[in-house]
């Protein structure tokens, strides 16, 4: 590369990075800073050392939301990656309908959700929502249940909403990946004997490794960092039965104003998502599949 | 320079450029609200020109008082589009005080601004010097003075005994029985608990809840928690003392958590205290007629139907087995919203005289009748015409202005607002069976501990 095609290429990549710097990296920066100090967000940060972090880790109720937010990564892995890749297989199949079916599939992702949120904090009413009483007239009474106010199911009931929303984006995502499958290797499979199902067992899931694999960590980092759904529908309560790790941020913050505290509880979701991304590459990057 | 070269070279500029309009408009324009007061001799042609000031205030969409705040507001600015521009900062609800807080974090505070009274939400304003003590401004306006309010008004406006906010919001809670279901079942209004409990189970028999309250976020759980437990033996004494004597866990409060958890197993709450929770849903099951009673607040009137108003009686809140002091004498209440000033604003030659003129009107006599029509009860002393106001809002008046006691809730009354947040999850849990009285009285008990 000469050293006018540098210059040039330095310029055009600048202010991507001047933006990404001022936008994301000092922000963090700060937040670091701030998870060392005291501060209520109105005086000045009283430099604090660790002590935050010690707080934190030795907290119940933080480790009550980490284990709410495990749980939330876990049923989001076992459900919206995996039926994301099935429902774009079947898509994939479809002779007809395509455009439809991949419509439907994707317009839960476009609504807000805090819309979600509220329509489910409706849906789930015991008294006045339509799904105790849609149980009631199909006879299943003995299903229904205090949603949102029972502590043992209330994170569930927040859980499956959020689960449900994005499944559609997962679709699309391996939708276009499987498009990009050159079809002489579907073709080939199939000559060789293979039914549908092995052919998305022995080819496609290997050679779509990679974006399942980026699925994943989109899908982790976005449970890590949730709030929108749980905050719509139940404020993380009763007390912190449903809170994830960014509500308990969130409160801290913004309703018990220990802005330090709460920096460090945003600094422990980067580190967690930065920790999983990481692992996921190194593990992801071994036995590449090519044919 | 050959051409290529040159159209790269003209790109790459035009990027950089707006690059830099975009980092432009990121940037804090503050500088006008946090002056340095090198502009204190102000002269003749610096009042004549054109000042910008920034409002924020949460009477906005979703609040039955914004569709008469809002334009009221406008009014003014048209009136006024000469001499100053205001740039309105609507947030709706709760919202409103986390907007607050993080344009103090970011050290953009507006210049006049409405905020939650109490010490628990004054105090750190106050120790961050950022807010005016109102004596200045009652010194520099003609036209609002302290004699317009009543002394009492002003008791969570005050910090160290100094005055912060201008009262505007007052409140009283008042019990509304659904008089059609009441005769319907040929039932008696409840005085006593005794009689609560008959009556909530002819209720229940007939698929009706016989209380609309819940809790999600404290609300508005915590208000008819107040109204229990001030009932009982150093109720009212035990909260008012709590941020000097930091003691929850108290033989009143406990009785009050133990009669709350009673009632839910009398299943006198909806089952889901959670769902029917907050402000939002707090009138719907009684609005729905599914729901034969409710621990009702102004803001709400707004939302409760016609039909279902013109069959409301406002009623005393039922005694509580060893009650001590008696609900005909007092409400839960208080100032909940006042206006507050920007100190580093106020002291900004420049803006001063347009922010004592704002102020002015935003607690003018002509706004508090505006709000009157919303059913605010105006912290002022200001006479409003019945025949304007909402026929079960001038009930709810006629019948606390009996009471002689308004006492502030609990939630006003901590040490500091990181023991609001414990208090509300606390709540929550009570409310929804999650945890004991024992357990919940701890909870909060922790937390008043814990506050700075």
């Amino acid at each position: 590369m000469t050293k006018a095609s540098k210059s040039f290429s330095i310029l055009f990549v600048a202010p991507a990075f001047i933006l990404y710097t001022v936008l994301v990296i000092i922000p963090v920066i700060f937040t670091i800073y701030y998870s060392m100090t005291d501060w209520n967000g109105i005086s000045k940060p009283d430099f604090s050392g660790v002590e935050n972090y010690l707080r934190l880790f030795t907290s119940s109720d933080y480790w009550r939301v980490v284990g709410n937010t495990v749980k939330l990564v876990i049923l989001t892995l076992l459900f919206q990656v995996p039926l994301g890749l099935i429902f774009a297989y079947l898509l994939f199949k479809l002779s007809w309908g395509f455009k439809l079916f991949r419509t439907i599939y994707f317009m839960p992702v476009i609504i807000a959700p805090i819309a979600i949120g509220v329509m489910f904090s409706l849906f789930y009413n015991g008294d006045l929502g339509p799904l105790n009483n849609f149980l009631g007239a199909v006879g299943l009474e003995g299903l229904q249940r205090n949603w949102l106010s029972d502590s043992k199911i209330v994170l569930y009931s927040v859980i499956f909403p959020q689960v449900w929303q994005y499944i559609g984006l997962f679709v699309v995502i391996m939708l276009a990946s499987l498009q990009s499958i050159p079809q002489e290797l579907f073709e080939s499979a199939e000559i060789d004997g293979a039914n549908s199902f092995r052919v998305f067992r022995s080819v496609v899931i290997p050679l779509m490794r990679e974006v399942i694999l980026i699925c994943i960590i989109l899908a982790v980092t976005g449970s890590l960092k949730s709030f929108d759904h749980a905050w719509a529908i139940s404020k993380g309560g009763p007390g912190s039965s449903s809170s994830y790790i960014a509500i308990l941020m969130y409160k801290e913050a913004f309703k018990n104003s220990n802005f330090g505290y709460a920096s460090a509880v945003t600094m422990t979701i980067m580190l967690y998502a930065l920790t999983f991304t990481i692992i996921s590459k190194k593990v992801g990057s071994k036995n590449e599949v090519q044919y | 320079m050959s051409k290529r070269v040159l159209k790269l070279l003209c790109l790459t500029i035009i990027m950089i450029f707006s690059l830099a309009v975009i980092l432009s408009g990121c940037g804090s324009d503050n500088d006008t609200s946090s002056s340095d007061t090198g502009t204190k001799a102000a002269s003749d042609d610096q009042s004549a020109r054109k000042v910008t000031l920034r409002y924020a205030y949460n009477w906005t969409t979703g609040d039955s008082k914004g569709q008469y705040y809002e334009p009221a507001l406008k009014s003014y600015m048209e009136k006024n589009k000469d001499t100053v521009e205001i740039s309105l900062e609507g947030t709706p609800g709760m919202e409103h005080k986390d907007k607050i807080k993080v344009d103090l974090a970011g050290n953009n505070l507006p210049d006049v601004f409405m905020y939650w009274t109490g010490e628990a939400d004054l105090k750190p304003l106050v120790d961050g010097d950022t807010i005016l003590d109102m004596d200045e401004f009652f010194s520099a306006s003609k036209n609002t003075k302290k004699e317009q309010w009543n002394e009492g008004a002003f008791s969570s406006s005050k910090v160290g005994g100094k005055l912060f906010t201008l009262p505007v919001e007052s409140f009283k809670g008042f019990f509304l029985c659904n008089k059609a279901l009441f005769e319907k079942y040929k039932l008696q209004y409840p005085k006593t608990y005794a009689e609560l409990k008959t009556v909530s189970k002819v209720f229940i028999e007939n698929g009706i809840v016989p209380i609309n309250m819940a809790s999600k976020g404290g609300n508005p759980g915590h208000l008819f928690l107040n109204a229990v437990g001030y009932q009982l033996k150093d109720g009212w004494k035990d909260s008012q003392t709590i941020a000097q004597t930091k003691k929850y866990n108290t033989e009143s409060n406990l009785n009050a958590a133990k009669i709350i958890d009673e009632m839910r197993k009398e299943k006198m709450f909806p089952s889901d205290t959670i769902a029917n929770g907050d402000w939002g849903p707090a009138v719907a099951l009684y609005n729905e007629q599914k729901a034969a009673m409710v621990y009702c607040f102004p803001w709400k009137i707004g939302d409760i139907k016609k039909e279902i108003a013109d069959v409301s009686e406002v009623v005393p809140f039922p005694k509580m087995e060893g009650a001590e002091l008696s609900t005909d004498d007092f409400a839960i209440g208080g100032v909940s919203m006042g206006v507050l000033i920007n100190k580093k604003s106020f002291a900004d030659a420049s803006k001063k005289q347009a922010i004592i003129d704002f102020v002015d009107y935003l607690v003018s006599d002509a706004m508090f009748t505006e709000l009157g029509k919303a059913s605010m009860m105006p912290a002022k002393n200001v006479k409003l015409d019945a025949s304007q106001l909402n026929a079960l809002f001038v009930k709810a008046v006629d019948f606390t202005s009996t009471q002689k006691f308004t006492y502030d809730p609990t939630w006003a009354l901590f040490p500091g607002s990181d023991t609001t947040q414990s208090y509300a999850d606390a709540l929550d849990e009570l409310f929804a069976g999650a945890i004991t009285p024992e357990q919940y009285v701890e909870k909060v008990q922790t937390a008043v501990d814990s506050a700075k």
